[in-house]
């Protein structure tokens, strides 16, 4: 799947990883990838300045942390971010019965 | 800095320690592919054109971190504007005087509180999440007519009040004045050249 078709996606799927448990920036990027099978094709660049707009809705929290000499941000899913998890899922679940409805698939 | 993190940062415009927070987090990943594609069996050289095409066209992920330092710059602004306005309505309230200055002077100052009005509400949607779409153009924009409607507005009503001749107060209150309108003028310009950086 291309970044086109993945971009409105992102923030849920990076919900998604998050909901496993916290994590870093390029541990999330190897998440979606490993998860997606390989087959998520994403500028992963693009996955720094998501986490900041989840931060900013109140989604995810960010702290520094310091690991084996490097300063690092870990994030992990708050409670609004649990709940716009679950409101991504059911907009997607609504999306691919329309798709398939229509596609008569 | 690697090449690829230069890139990304050449065309960002925000507050200094968002945008270094950022690229931080970002070289820290990059680093990371890097080191995956060298235990990989890969060059140095190539495992860094491997991470390249794996992060994204700089330009893309510059737009994209652009974006957030707009965020943040409209969120300074905001503050900046929610407590100098209100501080600086509250001292000429205060100290003002309390002659009678005249119906003309009365509207004068009402038009200034309009202004005020406006600018701080602008900035308190900002601050609450309510006003997210061009929030830094909207506050920079306001923060600028704000003072130049104060400026404009107090200079007419000097012209016009039939004063004692300038006091201690007045003094006083016009400096303050002064560096209030300075501070929000620097907060507004921010915002507006962020926010012209963003729509690049």
């Amino acid at each position: 799947m291309d970044a086109d078709g993945i971009h409105g996606q992102l923030d849920t799927l990076i919900l998604a990883t998050l909901k496993r448990g916290e994590a870093h920036g390029y541990a999330i990027i190897a998440a979606l990838r490993e998860h997606s099978g390989e087959r998520l094709d994403l500028p992963s660049g693009t996955v720094y300045p998501a986490l900041r707009r989840l931060e900013r809705a109140g989604s995810i929290d960010g702290t520094w942390s310091q690991s084996s000499g490097r300063r690092r941000r870990v994030y992990a899913l708050t409670e609004d971010g649990l709940k716009a998890l679950d409101k991504g899922v059911q907009d997607w679940r609504s999306l691919r019965e329309v798709m398939s409805a229509v596609l008569g698939q | 800095m690697n090449d690829y993190i230069a890139a990304v940062a050449a065309p960002l415009r925000g507050p200094r320690r968002v945008r270094e927070d950022m690229l931080a987090e970002i070289e820290d990943g990059f680093e990371e592919a890097v080191a995956e594609h060298v235990a990989a069996g890969l060059s140095r050289d190539r495992a860094v054109g491997a991470a390249a095409a794996e992060f994204g066209e700089p330009g893309l992920v510059a737009a994209e971190v652009q974006r957030e330092l707009e965020a943040a710059q409209a969120r300074r602004t905001a503050w900046t504007l929610l407590i100098a306005l209100p501080a600086m309505t509250i001292m000429w309230d205060l100290f003002g005087g309390d002659g009678d200055p005249g119906i003309a002077a009365i509207l004068l100052a009402r038009v200034v509180d309009a202004a005020t009005a406006v600018a701080f509400g602008a900035a308190a949607l900002v601050l609450t999440g309510h006003l997210e779409r061009r929030a830094a153009h909207l506050c920079g924009v306001l923060g600028l007519v704000q003072i130049a409607v104060a400026v404009g507005c107090s200079t007419l009503i000097a012209l016009i009040a039939e004063s004692e001749g300038p006091t201690g107060a007045w003094a006083a209150l016009t400096i303050a004045s002064a560096a209030g309108s300075v501070l929000v003028c620097t907060a507004s310009a921010k915002a507006l050249a962020v926010a012209r950086a963003t729509a690049r």
